[in-house]
């Protein structure tokens, strides 16, 4: 049992190696039969994991692989303990919220990996997509099952990099390279916000083990403790810039450039929720932090309004999606700061389902154009590619929560938790339910754009028959479906919540009723896409829809604020002040050099005379020294 | 009276000077290079042969003139080995060359007892057998070749300037025989005529007599320091360097050094007991010699920094060096002699395979570059290896290329070199001692020495050939078999210890 989660992050490892050494010298078979074949493996030693700890006891598995290195700090703050050793170990930790992480991680991994061997196929640099999605996982499994925050750290910085190098995967386009230089320099703010935040906690609690942690924490701090609001605060950095929330949400749109079954993979269903599993992981900080808790959820609430707007104005599929994701996320963080831990994490589970399955759908309807993405040169789907049609409408239903899948057990779980939660309340309720409206109507205008109406895409559809990808398509359509029905025990992990308040009847009522609201709206408001008939229709460009479009125009005001004041400040210092003092030192030692060559005449009686001088200076040195006693 | 166990102890001296009769017996019956050669090896690995039980043997004082101890036998080790390479280079050197060469061997025997006996005396006597033995050989080692045209110059600038250093370094021996009555390194309480110290000390003040004891000692440090050319007694390093035949230049550079280090700490450590009985100020000394040292390592340095030959470039170099080595003689505690003793053979034995490395790299290279070029003649131009002739050395032979890339990088003290733990042993020996001082003068000099050590790294990987012999550096170089083996060993040694310097330290630990 032990050895199973021991092994688990080395097969994707190992399947790594040897892609990236033998790169293009592997044909298309073996790299794939390798990289899924340890993606196979990984999701079936996390469905063997996760079913052995529901049967043991323990409720928790551990394993030490070796000890990284020790840390010590010299507590100044008593002086009882003069100083803490404490160990940082290359070390496993599964309990139920590591476990949902490795299977999604590694399940729907394996699923996606099966869909990018057929979609990347004629790529020529096959294999090195293939290695890096590996490593992406080996990361990304480190992460999650990392028992102290150095480990978790170093997958987190591992995700990042695998994040930049596959969005920038097709390297030859500047607007991809661009792209992923600005997903790696946004989330490196927040990396660092987290890196201080670390350095903190081990100054203030001396461990990095995350249940030491949370034990010393209980012990030595009171609710409100200073040290913890900031550490919690920096935590929260870290966490936004990964999961693309306010303020740091800019670069997930722009990471649509890489390949799809990257955006599914990395950037719906694991990595930009590793921020919602740090702050999930690290509850026990954040309950020492109510105020901060109250932001994590007026940044989830912020966040998928803001998300949902930009997602009603977007015109490319991907970047609809990509929207959709940032606000999905944003309801995991308004359910983590109300309190509502575990229904957070539920719905990061679900999430991955269907938008995992709402990316490669989109990924098959893609290939199938030859690379159009852009929404008002589709329309009339439904009939030509009934299987993706279907598939995505599964998707889309999920996505909208109509009663029934997967992802309305797992919202409406969240939004019941608003009302009485001490950190959320109503206002933050109303929120999620305005939210809950929108996904409604940009998903239907998303459905009427791309399938109804007649084609407007003029050339004969690419269609790929693949077995192989449909099946992952299924299955992943399957997961959508019922995953609500998959019910997972957190009370080993998060405290059990406290409110036993009655809510008001009405609101569940509202909850649901609310989606079927946005699709009637959109129903009627929309009908001119629903209804066409295959003239080219333009998408509205009113000022106020262009402003949504560009994100409600945060990537304007960073480009204002820090960019272009940044490159000024550049720019003026090109001649880098401090190069030319340092220049000035070499030009002080080349002088030095010339007059003490000056000195070298080869002339013997010059040497003889300064040996005497030589004599005369060390004699008044040591004359004046002893007169001076 | 002199026991079984003191004939051990002197052994390897004895072996030496019996080898030079036997040598001397050999050129009367046959002259013979290659003989000569072989039997200057023969007695320098039986004399190292001999050396190895000393590292085990407690401390031996041999009558009051010679005191063995486990760091005489490391640095007579690192002299033999010096001397075995350098008989071993020699012998491919001279053989370009026409004459028989057997007075050179001797010479080169002499300079090595010289230095054996430098490392063993404890007596100012044996001190100036040693010094004296070392110096003329020497002279006449470095004008060696009459009939190149430097080698005459050469010769005669070293020996007048060693010689008016020999003269400094006697009149300071002179002065300190007249405070103390007596010629061994260490105080011997009672012989000072006691009513000085007893009236003086009590008030505190350093007593008149002892300035003139301090006025000796400096004399002394200046006939030291003239070898191992301290600033300002560096002028004749450079000129020295280029001039001598470049086995020669490894002697003074290697054998001379190590040789004259080891006896100024060894008078110095004693020298220690003077100050213990009040009869000198220590500190004003000290002072003196951080400010020699500072300058050493910055002017060394700055003086390297442009220069294009190669030998003169080590020459300034070994300047800095020297004055980095000065650091371990710092140390005020006796706790810390120890320690110091330590890092200071450790900080030798690194300098010493550095400089022996790229000193076989200039003498392979340059007779390889002589005897493939039909220019016989211009036979004083072989040894005048400027960095440019090193262009693209890389690309014709590797392994030479690599033994010079290690070399410098162990002198310039890039980790991974033995080079970078020596420096990082004066490091630890000067924040211990608190030298904030010297330790900016190091830190500033090594980045000035970076500077050209580089370029005759970057010199190795130039594509862009010597205008002057295009046709020449196109071609690859090819070495014998036995310099390809020994620059391979050389390699090796230096990346071994670079990497394992436990190996080392451990060894010296024992001591």
């Amino acid at each position: 049992m032990q050895l199973i989660l021991t092994y688990l992050p080395f097969y994707p490892l190992i399947s790594f190696l040897i892609l990236i050494s033998f790169a293009k010298r592997l044909s298309w078979q073996l790299a794939s039969f390798i990289s899924v074949g340890a993606m196979a493996l990984s999701a079936i030693s996390s469905g063997v994991l996760v079913y052995q700890l529901n049967t043991i006891d323990a409720s928790v598995i551990t394993v030490h692989l070796w000890s990284w290195f020790d840390l010590s700090t010299v507590n100044t703050a008593s002086d009882m303990i003069p100083e803490v050793i404490s160990k940082v170990n290359i070390s496993f930790y599964l309990d139920a919220l590591s476990a949902v992480m490795i299977s999604v991680v590694s399940g729907i991994g394996f699923l996606i990996h099966l869909f990018a061997a057929i979609y990347m196929k004629e790529d020529e640099n096959f294999s090195r997509f293939m290695a890096y999605m590996n490593l992406f996982i080996v990361a990304m499994l480190i992460l999650v099952l990392a028992d102290n925050l150095v480990l978790l750290y170093l997958g987190w910085e591992g995700v990042g990099l695998c994040s930049f190098l596959l969005i920038g995967f097709w390297y030859q386009d500047k607007a991809n390279v661009k792209a992923a230089r600005k997903a790696f320099i946004v989330t490196r703010i927040g990396d660092t916000a987290m890196a201080i935040g670390l350095f903190m906690l081990f100054k203030s609690l001396g461990q990095l083990n995350i249940v030491d942690l949370t034990q010393s924490a209980q012990q030595t701090w009171q609710v409100g403790n200073e040290s913890a609001y900031w550490i919690a605060l920096l935590l929260l950095g870290g966490a936004v810039g990964k999961s693309a929330q306010l303020p740091l949400q800019t670069w997930l749109p722009d990471a649509m450039a890489g390949p799809t079954p990257v955006s599914a993979l990395i950037h719906a269903a694991t990595m930009v929720t590793a921020g919602v599993y740090l702050i999930a992981r690290m509850h026990g900080i954040f309950l020492f932090a109510p105020e901060v808790m109250q932001y994590v959820a007026w940044v989830g609430a912020l966040t998928l309004l803001l998300a949902g707007f930009a997602a009603l104005a977007q015109t490319d599929i991907k970047r609809v999606l990509a929207y959709s994701t940032m606000s999905q996320i944003g309801y995991m963080m308004l359910a983590l700061g109300a309190g509502a831990w575990s229904t957070g994490v539920f719905h990061l589970m679900t999430h991955a389902f269907f938008k995992a399955l709402l990316f490669l759908t989109a990924g098959a309807v893609i290939l199938a154009l030859h690379h159009q993405q852009d929404l008002f040169k589709m329309g009339g789907l439904l009939k030509k590619l009934p299987v993706e049609s279907t598939l995505f409408i599964i998707g889309l239903i999920c996505l909208v929560a109509l009663p029934g899948t997967s992802g309305f057990f797992s919202k409406e779980a969240i939004i019941g938790s608003l009302w009485s939660s001490s950190t959320a309340g109503p206002a933050l309720w109303w929120c999620a339910i305005l939210g809950a409206l929108i996904t409604s109507i940009y998903s239907c205008r998303l459905f009427f754009l791309a399938f109804l109406g007649q084609s407007r895409f003029q050339a004969s559809l690419h269609v790929e028959h693949s077995k192989l990808l449909r099946l992952s398509l299924i299955v992943l359509a399957i997961l959508s479906l019922f995953g609500g029905l998959i019910s997972i025990d957190f009370d080993t992990v998060f405290p059990i919540s406290l409110s036993a308040h009655q809510d008001p009847g009405w609101l569940h009522t509202v909850a649901i009723l609310t989606p079927f609201a946005g699709i009637a709206f959109s129903w009627f408001y929309f009908s001119s896409y629903r209804k066409n008939q295959g003239d080219s229709i333009m998408a509205n460009s009113s000022s106020f829809a262009l402003f949504c479009r560009n994100g409600l125009g945060f990537d304007w005001l960073y480009q204002w604020c820090f960019i272009k004041p940044y490159c000024a400040l550049a720019r003026l210092n090109r001649r880098d002040v401090f190069d030319q003092l340092i220049m000035f030192n070499a030009w002080y030692v080349k002088m030095l050099h010339e007059t003490l060559s000056s000195s070298q005449t080869g002339n013997l009686r010059w040497y003889v005379a300064a040996l005497g001088l030589g004599l005369v200076c060390l004699f008044t040195v040591i004359m004046v020294g002893v007169g001076s006693i | 009276m002199i026991t079984n166990i003191m004939i051990h102890a002197i052994l390897p001296e004895l072996i030496i000077s019996f080898g030079l009769v036997l040598s001397m017996l050999l050129i009367a019956w046959q002259r013979s290079q290659r003989m000569i050669q072989f039997l200057t090896l023969f007695i320098l690995i039986c004399a190292l042969v001999a050396n190895i039980p000393l590292f085990d043997m407690d401390v031996t004082q041999v009558t009051s003139l010679i005191k063995v101890d486990t760091y005489s036998a490391f640095t007579f080790m690192l002299i033999g080995l010096s001397g075995v390479v350098v008989t071993l280079l020699s012998g491919q050197y001279l053989r370009t060359k026409t004459e028989v060469h057997d007075e050179y061997y001797l010479l080169l025997q002499l300079v090595i007892l010289g230095a054996s006996i430098l490392v063993v005396s404890d007596h100012f006597a044996s001190l100036f057998l040693g010094f004296e033995l070392l110096s003329i050989a020497l002279v006449g080692l470095v004008g060696y070749i009459r009939e190149d045209k430097y080698s005459v110059e050469t010769g005669f600038k070293y020996l007048i300037l060693s010689a008016s250093a020999s003269s400094f370094m006697l009149l300071g021996i002179a002065f300190i025989y007249s405070q103390t009555g007596d010629l061994s390194f260490v105080y011997h309480t009672g012989i000072v005529s006691g009513e000085l110290l007893s009236a003086d000390l009590p008030t505190g003040n350093v007593p008149q007599q002892s300035v003139v004891l301090l006025v000796g000692s400096l004399l002394f440090f200046i006939g030291i320091a003239f070898k191992l050319s301290l600033v300002p007694f560096h002028f004749w390093t450079p000129d020295v360097y280029q001039g001598s035949s470049t086995p020669v230049t490894m002697i003074l550079a290697t054998i001379s050094k190590v040789a004259m280090f080891t006896v100024l700490m060894k008078y110095w450590f004693s020298w220690l007991s003077y100050s213990e009985a009040g009869l000198l100020d220590h500190d004003n000394f000290i002072k003196l010699l951080s400010v020699v040292a500072m300058l050493s390592m910055v002017f060394g340095n700055s003086l390297a920094l442009m220069q294009t030959n190669i030998k003169r470039l080590l020459g300034y170099s070994s300047v800095a060096h020297m004055g980095y080595l000065l650091i371990v003689l710092m140390v005020t505690s006796s706790q810390s002699i120890n320690f110091a003793w330590q890092s200071a053979l450790f900080y030798l034995a690194a300098y010493v395979l550095a400089s022996l490395s790229i000193f076989t790299v200039l003498i392979v290279y340059s007779s390889q570059r002589s005897s493939g070029s039909d220019k016989l003649t211009s036979s004083s131009t072989d040894d005048d290896i400027c960095i440019a002739d090193l262009n693209g050395l890389f690309w014709r032979n590797k392994t030479l290329a690599c033994l010079v890339i290690l070399s410098v990088l162990s002198l310039a003290g890039i980790p991974l070199t033995m080079g970078f733990i020596g420096k990082f042993y004066l490091l630890t020996v000067a924040t211990q001692s608190e030298l904030w001082w010297l330790i900016g003068a190091l830190i500033i000099g090594s980045g000035i020495g970076l500077f050209y050590y580089l370029r005759i790294i970057f010199a190795l990987f130039t594509t862009e050939a010597a205008e002057s012999s295009v046709n020449e550096k196109n071609k690859k170089l090819e070495l014998r078999l036995t310099s390809h083996l020994f620059i391979i060993v050389l390699a090796v040694v230096g990346l071994f210890f670079g990497i394992f310097p436990d190996m080392i330290t451990r060894f010296i630990g024992t001591l």
